[in-house]
């Protein structure tokens, strides 16, 4: 872990873009894209874990030099030149966006940690469910 | 430094099965010593109470000591086995990940070799192990609902956890087939219970279970083991079993919280490390006595490994179905295919265990996983037919023993404190393979039967290596066994195991209340005939 590792201004800039190709805002759905909200998250995971750097970094740096076209175009082309780089990039951002508030609840979840509120459940008429089952009488041996 | 007074009892491990040993033998006012290699984990400490308790799953959560890598895990070669271990190694041991999921063996478990003519019977049976099981069930605090046909009666103290639209859901598809289920006997507290909170129904059960109502056993035995006396010390890792000249037990030789090395003394030494911890000791306490490890002279210490092997099938289903909601493996349980039919080319059978759906992370990466989320243009179209449709279930395939299937030490690999790292070298027989194939073909018709038009399935799933059995197994004759019919060394007769490792056969259910009724068992005829414990 080193504590002081940040992206530079043109990594972060270039991260964004990257982030909404492979998760594009959805306006109607209420969804941000990745971009808006997964950069800070990435960049403390690259902190905290350095081995995730050797493929990200290069593949920042490599759509950065070139800008290769856009949408899912782009993603075509840094798949193809960088391919260790995209499946990586797609782990951290996955676990990344559907974990920020603002994504979870447009889901239809509560934008808060599971516990220690919970979800409420209510009980099932298990006298009708289970009544096939119980006229089969005993099973085992 | 001078070593610790000794003790009375030593019991190493304080999983499922060393705290209900230790709670029970509290009564008899001994000194009894628990070591434990890890620590007691706070509610805090869960990844639960906060928004990233799915990714860290994948870190200081993880089910698989190799990926958690904390001091107080030990490595685990499993690279030549398609089934990965998982273990937790803490206060509770592996209950603090586990899914609370809490069948009982069945009556006709013990007896395969005369019931089916393989592998062996065990030298006890379901009526010697049932009053141990309705302790357990007081004392865990078991929910579950009276009156299943695929067993014998059984009282449980508490109502079943909720179905919810998903279980409701599944249950429908299994009546339509005419199938069994059953609301699941679950080691979680369906209301408020003897101090404990019931549960929410949050569903990160398998990263631990902040609220207090799963239980493991840092909740339920421990607390009152410790206030009758017995003491736990934590952050202590047994590196062998020591002898007396007499080729008795002495005691331990263990690393301390600072690393100091240190040799505990007791009169009785008794092992609650799990399938693989156990035998990774006892192969790594050689002597004269015992070259070839302690206890070892059946040579079938390690040997005969039994895992289940797992198969995950889950459905997608046409509308939410709100899978986010409840314990995430506790829900309802088929015996349907459980007992040994011919007709379907191979014998014993399995549990279907259902499961609850995804959160949304893992939504997500599994779907990317599987294929059916992309990135991209369309990813939130790809992502809204997974997230909370998916719902299914896993298979509980029984794993017959075989000795190829093994724990040794790995000659290179070590833990941080230089002991020897455990290896396991397991491989699918031809019988498992038939039955993962059928129950994956079953677990999709009653799948489809509830609705699911389209199917991800994991056989055998790789990371379900979390039920370790068979690996110092009980028996009559110590030629072809381990331990005698109550935990007790053939070959050392003041050291006792108490866990998995003892399991004669596997059943296709899940072990723990198994794991647990044995340690009470092997307890209460131990308090029975201290005066004469070593004849
Ligand atoms: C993800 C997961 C899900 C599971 N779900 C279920 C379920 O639904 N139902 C079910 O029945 N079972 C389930 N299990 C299995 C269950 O957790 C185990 O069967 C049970 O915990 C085994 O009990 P045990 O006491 O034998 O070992 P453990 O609970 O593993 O405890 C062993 C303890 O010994 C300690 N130890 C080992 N070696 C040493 C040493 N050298 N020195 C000091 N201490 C040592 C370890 O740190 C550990 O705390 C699950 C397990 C996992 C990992
Ligand atoms: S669902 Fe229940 S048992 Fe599981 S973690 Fe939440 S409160 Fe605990």
């Amino acid at each position: 872990m080193d504590a002081e590792y940040t992206l530079s201004d043109e990594r972060r800039a270039t991260l964004a873009v990257v982030l909404d190709l492979l998760i594009p805002p959805d306006t109607a759905r209420g969804l941000p894209g990745a971009g808006e909200v997964c950069v800070d998250a990435i960049e403390a995971t690259l902190r905290s874990k350095p081995m995730f750097r050797l493929t990200v970094e290069p593949g920042l740096d490599w759509f950065g030099n070139r800008e290769p076209g856009t949408g899912n175009d782009a993603l075509a082309a840094l798949q193809n030149e960088m391919p260790a780089f995209v499946p990586t990039l797609v782990f951290l951002t996955y676990s990344a966006y559907y974990q920020q508030p603002r994504v979870v609840e447009a889901l239809g979840v509560e934008g808060r940690p599971p516990h220690p509120r919970g979800y409420a459940m209510e009980p099932s008429d298990l006298d009708a469910l289970l009544s096939k089952v119980r006229a089969r009488g005993r099973m085992y041996r | 430094m001078t070593d610790p007074a000794p003790v009375d009892v030593l019991i190493i491990g304080s999983g499922a099965a060393g705290a209900a040993f230790a709670w029970s033998m509290a009564d008899t006012k001994m000194n009894i010593l628990c070591l434990e290699q890890g620590d007691w984990v706070k509610a805090d400490d869960y990844p639960g109470v906060g928004m990233d308790w799915e990714e860290r799953q994948f870190g200081d959560f993880g089910l698989s000591p190799n990926q958690r890598g904390r001091r107080e895990d030990y490595p685990v070669n499993d690279s030549e086995s398609p089934i990965h271990a998982s273990m937790f190694n803490a206060v509770g041991g592996s209950t603090i990940l586990y899914a609370a999921h809490f069948p009982r063996l069945h009556p006709s478990d013990f007896r395969v070799r005369t019931l089916d003519g393989v592998a062996d019977d065990w030298p006890l049976d379901y009526r010697r192990l049932e009053p141990y099981y309705d302790i357990n069930a007081r004392m865990m605090g078991v929910s579950g609902l009276a009156g299943d046909p695929a067993y014998p009666p059984k009282e449980l103290p508490l109502p079943p956890l909720p179905l919810g639209v998903l279980g409701e859901r599944l249950a429908d598809g299994f009546n339509r087939l005419g199938w069994h289920w059953w609301p699941s006997d679950s080691a979680i507290a369906s209301q408020d219970y003897e101090g404990r909170a019931g549960c929410v129904n949050a569903g990160t059960c398998l990263v631990g279970c902040p609220q207090g109502a799963k239980a493991s056993t840092d909740v339920t035995y421990w607390p009152l083991a410790l206030r009758a006396g017995v003491r736990l010390q934590t952050r202590c890792r047994v590196r062998e079993i020591t002898l007396r000249d007499d080729g008795m037990a002495d005691g331990v030789i263990y690393y301390d919280a600072d690393g100091v090395e240190r040799h505990q003394r007791a009169e009785v030494v008794v092992l609650a490390c799990n399938g693989i911890g156990t035998p990774r000791l006892l192969l790594n306490s050689k002597s004269k006595q015992f070259p070839d490890g302690l206890a070892n002279r059946s040579g079938l210490v390690g040997k005969r490994l039994m895992f289940h092997p797992y198969a995950l099938v889950r459905g997608i289903f046409p509308e939410p179905l709100e899978g986010y909601k409840g314990a995430t493996g506790c829900c309802i349980i088929s015996q349907e295919f459980y007992e040994t039919d011919a007709a379907r080319g191979f014998v014993r059978g399995y549990s279907f265990e259902m499961l609850r759906g995804m959160g949304t992370v893992f939504t997500a990466l599994s779907g990317m996983g599987s294929g059916h989320i992309e990135s991209g243009a369309h990813h939130h179209d790809s992502y809204e037919r997974l997230w909370d449709r998916t719902a299914g279930m896993v298979a509980i395939c029984e794993d017959l023993p075989e000795e190829r299937n093994c724990i040794t030490l790995d000659p290179e690999l070590k833990d941080s404190d230089g002991i020897p790292a455990p290896k396991v070298n397991y491989r699918l027989s031809d019988n498992s393979q038939k039955m993962l194939a059928h129950c994956v073909e079953r677990g999709k018709e009653v799948l489809a039967a509830a609705g699911a038009t389209d199917f991800l399935v994991e056989a055998p799933l790789g990371v379900a290596g979390w039920h370790l059995m068979g690996t110092a197994r009980m028996g009559t004759d110590p030629r072809t066994s381990v331990v005698n019919e109550w935990g007790r060394c053939h070959d050392v007769k003041n050291l006792f195991v108490i866990d998995g490792s003892i399991f004669v056969t596997s059943g296709g259910v899940n072990p723990t209340n198994t794991i647990q009724a044995l340690a009470l068992y092997i307890a209460d005829t131990m308090k029975q005939n201290l005066a004469n414990l070593f004849d």
